[in-house]
């Protein structure tokens, strides 16, 4: 290879066989690459029977062996060639797929009603304590807290939080408070009813004068727009998401009514 | 020690009369997330969409579906086309749509072109849209009485009217969340849109679950509030419920709290009406119905905080009534705003053993696009699809709604509820144990009582003491004849508050009744600033307040209310945000000619707690 040109370069020659080892080199990685892409086709015991059937509906009798063994290799064939256009998206914009596709969804909502929308994911719930104040707490807060001797201020929402989504918690009182309840570790059960781990390994580090807590304790003082609170979690737990709008009475507006429509 | 001292004293509240949970009325699952101590939930149950006549006439394509939708947090397409795309930044707890109940099938036939009316020229007059279409069908509504138009003759916009009340119902079941997730509720609703001479007595009907009326009653079958009052009473039995609010008293000329004429002067009446009409609209749209200063039939000295978002009538209507609020003429009244009438109210109490008026406060928005919620002052997108989404035009605007420069975004109902569900947000409602605010997510909270200690607020327990030895806002006082002390605890939402205040009335056999206003704490005038030119805030201020306050001039022989305002530091009003982004070339004379304020102080306001004499 040589190329030259103003302020390019040139490379030395290379001999007869240095092409041959470069050559195999691409030829083997290009192999290596294809076997381990290579997918599976698999023929399942249904797919025989299938073809047997069919088989056996055109020639008027049970397939001979090797007339199955023709269907199936053709069935390979076109398996091949419907993933390698699947592949290529040649199925979007084809108005026969689109046809056919219809049809099917119409027969299996009219036969079967509407297919349920896939559950959301469970979400993260938390129940908490906290002591609230206007000002700073004072600096042996820790100690006093933990002997119960020092209760906070009146806060209208009250000393306990239940249930609480982490979204709610960052919307009301911000991000450091969040951040500091899903750091702190729960009193009490130290695992969800899901069976999910309750705590994450790492510690509060959203403000130096902010602390992280050993199970139970009280951590803090943590800011918020209404002033600071030192806050114990006793619960966090796994629970179901929001539920999507339920069902409209006409099955085909309810599908519709997961969808955005707009118009130009 | 202090602790199990605290740990006793919640305990008795379970004991002696801390809150009760809600009845439950329907299946659905148990919240995550339940208090018994009950959490702030901010909602708008004042929403119309394009089944309201005036809503479709302006463009609006949203149906109650998409206005559930985006109270859930969606983006919506308002207008066809694109041509407005809405979302909130913040999805609402709860919602009900509550369209014009009185052309539900009109509206419908009109836009069926397999329908027969369809071809008449009157259904044509209504599909060419903006203020003749409005004025054509909303006219009717100012009829006395009524009369439905010839399209619907033979009961032919039954059918129609009956498949739009359903859809109604189907919108809001899909949209409420069932689940324990609690994430949304929604509420079948519809408003009663009566305006005889165009006197506003418009009121939303809000049902507590999925039994409701058969047919929503309408000013055609109701030609007064007090027959729909009846017809309520008469057509929602349990498992029906229902709450009905008034709204806009601003725009009645004096009309929205008569208690002496002779169809709600009885004792019936105003038995009935107390025990439907639990809570008022103080704040939405079309402005702020609390107070109005130098009306005849106001009460109490003037008060600065009342010129606010004020939709003036003509003239003072004196001892009189008058026509024309909703058109923008006519005559206002010290009788149409919410102050005037809770004193009203105790002061028909003292004389005739009933009130008629005892409002819980609530706010909303009265949206004509289907956006429940859309509050924010900066990004108003207007209420009136077509006829107000320009904000230079409505900055340029003086006429009556569609979106003037004198309307606003509106504002939010909040209630103190165990749980986000239809069970217990309604028995908030009826129970008063609500708020409104002028927009901002304000979350404010008033307890009442002789035996409230004077250091409640420096306890972490004021919740449960609140309850124990008090009554939440919307309560009544025991009849003890002590002088009640009052917390009030609030937690601001994006802007420091300035002040906190109690607004009294008092009323005896014998006396005109009185207003008082208390400041709880001097007004905050440092640190938090706003620049009315730029619109942009600097410095901070107090986020959270807490304020305890007995009545130094309790009389133990009056009838009295409390309710608290709680005030923010003054912020750009919508159209001083809308000045700001235009170039100064570009800016129309309403961003210099001072006919609205460029800063406003959006605020809060509780229910009120009511106090009787002892019965001799």
């Amino acid at each position: 290879m040589e190329r030259t040109s103003s302020g390019g370069y040139a490379a030395p020659p290379m001999g007869a066989f240095g092409r041959f080892l470069l050559v195999a080199a691409v030829v083997f990685a290009v192999d290596r690459a294809i076997s381990f892409a290579r997918a599976e086709i698999h023929v399942s015991a249904d797919v025989e029977r299938a073809l047997a059937a069919d088989l056996e509906a055109k020639l008027g009798r049970a397939p001979a062996p090797a007339e199955l063994a023709g269907a199936v290799d053709r069935w390979i064939d076109d398996e091949v060639l419907y993933r390698e256009a699947k592949a290529r998206h040649l199925d979007e914009g084809d108005p026969v797929i689109r046809r056919r596709l219809i049809q099917s969804m119409r027969v299996l909502v009219e036969t079967q009603g509407v297919p349920p929308s896939p559950p959301p994911p469970p979400e993260l719930r938390v129940d908490l304590e906290h002591l609230f104040f206007r000002s700073a707490p004072p600096a042996d807060w820790r100690a006093r807290a933990e002997r119960g001797e020092l209760l906070g201020e009146a806060f209208p929402l009250g000393r306990t939080l239940t249930g609480k989504r982490v979204a709610w918690l960052r919307a009301t009182f911000g991000d450091a408070f969040a951040e500091a309840v899903m750091s702190a570790e729960p009193s009490g059960a130290s695992r969800t009813s899901a069976g999910v781990p309750a705590t994450r390994p790492t510690a509060v580090g959203s403000s130096a004068s902010t602390s992280a807590n050993a199970s139970g304790a009280w951590a803090g003082p943590i800011a918020s727009p209404y002033g600071w609170h030192l806050v114990r979690v006793t619960r966090r737990k796994e629970a179901p998401a929001p539920a999507a709008p339920s069902a409209a009475p006409s099955a085909a507006l309810a599908l519709r009514a997961r969808y955005r429509v707009t118009r130009r | 020690m202090r602790r199990a001292a605290l740990l006793a004293i919640a305990l008795a509240a379970c004991a002696r009369g801390g809150p009760v949970p809600p009845e439950r009325t329907e299946e659905r699952a148990a919240c995550a997330d339940r208090n018994p101590l009950r959490s702030p939930y901010f909602g708008d149950l004042h929403v119309h969409t394009g089944l309201s006549f005036d809503a479709r006439a302006n463009g609006v394509q949203t149906l109650p579906r998409d206005a559930y939708r985006f109270a859930r947090g969606e983006a919506v397409d308002v207008l066809p086309g694109g041509a407005l795309t809405v979302k909130l930044d913040r999805p609402l707890d709860f919602a009900a749509v509550t369209d014009h109940a009185e052309l539900y099938g009109e509206v419908s036939l009109c836009q069926d072109p397999a329908a027969p009316a369809y071809a008449t020229e009157t259904c044509a007059t209504y599909r060419s849209g903006g203020f003749g279409a409005t004025s054509a069908f909303g006219s009717l509504l100012g009829d006395v009485p009524p009369m439905r138009l010839p399209i619907c003759a033979g009961g032919a916009c039954a059918p129609a009217a009956a498949s739009v009340w359903r859809s109604i119902q189907d919108a809001a079941e899909e949209a409420y969340d069932r689940s324990s997730a609690c994430a949304f509720t929604s509420f079948v609703a519809y408003e009663y849109s009566a305006a005889p001479g165009l006197a506003n007595l418009h009121r939303n009907v809000i049902f507590r679950n999925a039994a409701v009326q058969g047919a929503p009653t309408s000013y055609f079958e109701a030609f007064t509030p007090a027959s729909l009052w009846r017809k309520l009473d008469a057509e929602c039995k349990p498992p029906c419920e229902v709450v009905v609010i008034p709204h806009n008293s601003n725009l009645s000329n004096g009309r929205m709290f008569d208690i002496e004429s002779a169809e709600n002067g009885g004792a019936a009446s105003a038995e009935l009406r107390a025990r439907l009409e639990v809570l008022v609209e103080v704040f939405q749209h079309k402005g702020d119905s609390e107070c109005a200063n130098g009306l005849m039939t106001g009460i109490g000295a003037p008060d600065e905080l009342c010129d606010f978002e004020k939709i003036p009538g003509e003239e003072d209507c004196g001892a009189g009534t008058g026509e024309g609020g909703l058109a923008g003429v006519g005559c206002w009244s010290g009788r149409d705003f919410v102050r005037t009438a809770l004193a009203l109210g105790i002061d028909h109490q003292a004389r005739h053993g009933v009130n008629p008026l005892k409002l819980g406060i609530i706010a909303s928005t009265d949206t004509h696009n289907g956006t429940p919620g859309a509050t924010d002052e900066a990004t108003y997108p207007g209420h009136f699809g077509e006829g107000d989404r320009d904000p230079t035009r409505r900055l340029e605007s003086t006429t009556v709604p569609p979106g003037a420069l004198a309307f606003s975004p509106g504002g939010l109902a909040g209630v103190w509820a165990e749980e986000n569900t239809r069970d217990a947000i309604f028995e908030a409602l009826r129970r008063r144990e609500t708020f409104g605010t002028s927009g901002p997510r304000i979350a404010v909270r008033m307890f009442a009582g002789a035996d409230l200690p004077a250091d409640l607020c420096a306890r972490p327990d004021m919740v449960e003491l609140g309850y124990a030895k008090g009554v939440p806002m919307g309560g009544d006082l025991p009849e003890r004849g002590a002088a009640p002390a009052f917390v009030v605890s609030a937690l601001a939402d994006r802007t420091p508050l300035e002040r906190v205040q109690i607004v009294k009335g008092t009323a005896r056999p014998g006396s005109a009744p009185a207003v008082e206003v208390f400041d709880l704490r001097p007004p905050a005038s440092q640190g938090f600033a706003t620049d009315p030119e730029t619109c942009a805030a600097s410095g901070a201020g107090e986020m959270s307040t807490c304020d305890v306050w007995r009545d130094p001039s309790f009389d133990p022989a009056a009838h009295a209310f409390y309710y608290a305002r709680v005030v923010e530091r003054p912020t750009c009003r919508w159209s001083a945000a809308r000045c700001a982004a235009l170039p100064p070339a570009a800016r129309p004379r309403a961003c210099t000619g001072g006919a609205v304020p460029a800063l406003i102080r959006e605020r809060a306001w509780t229910s009120p707690v009511w106090a009787s004499p002892p019965k001799p």
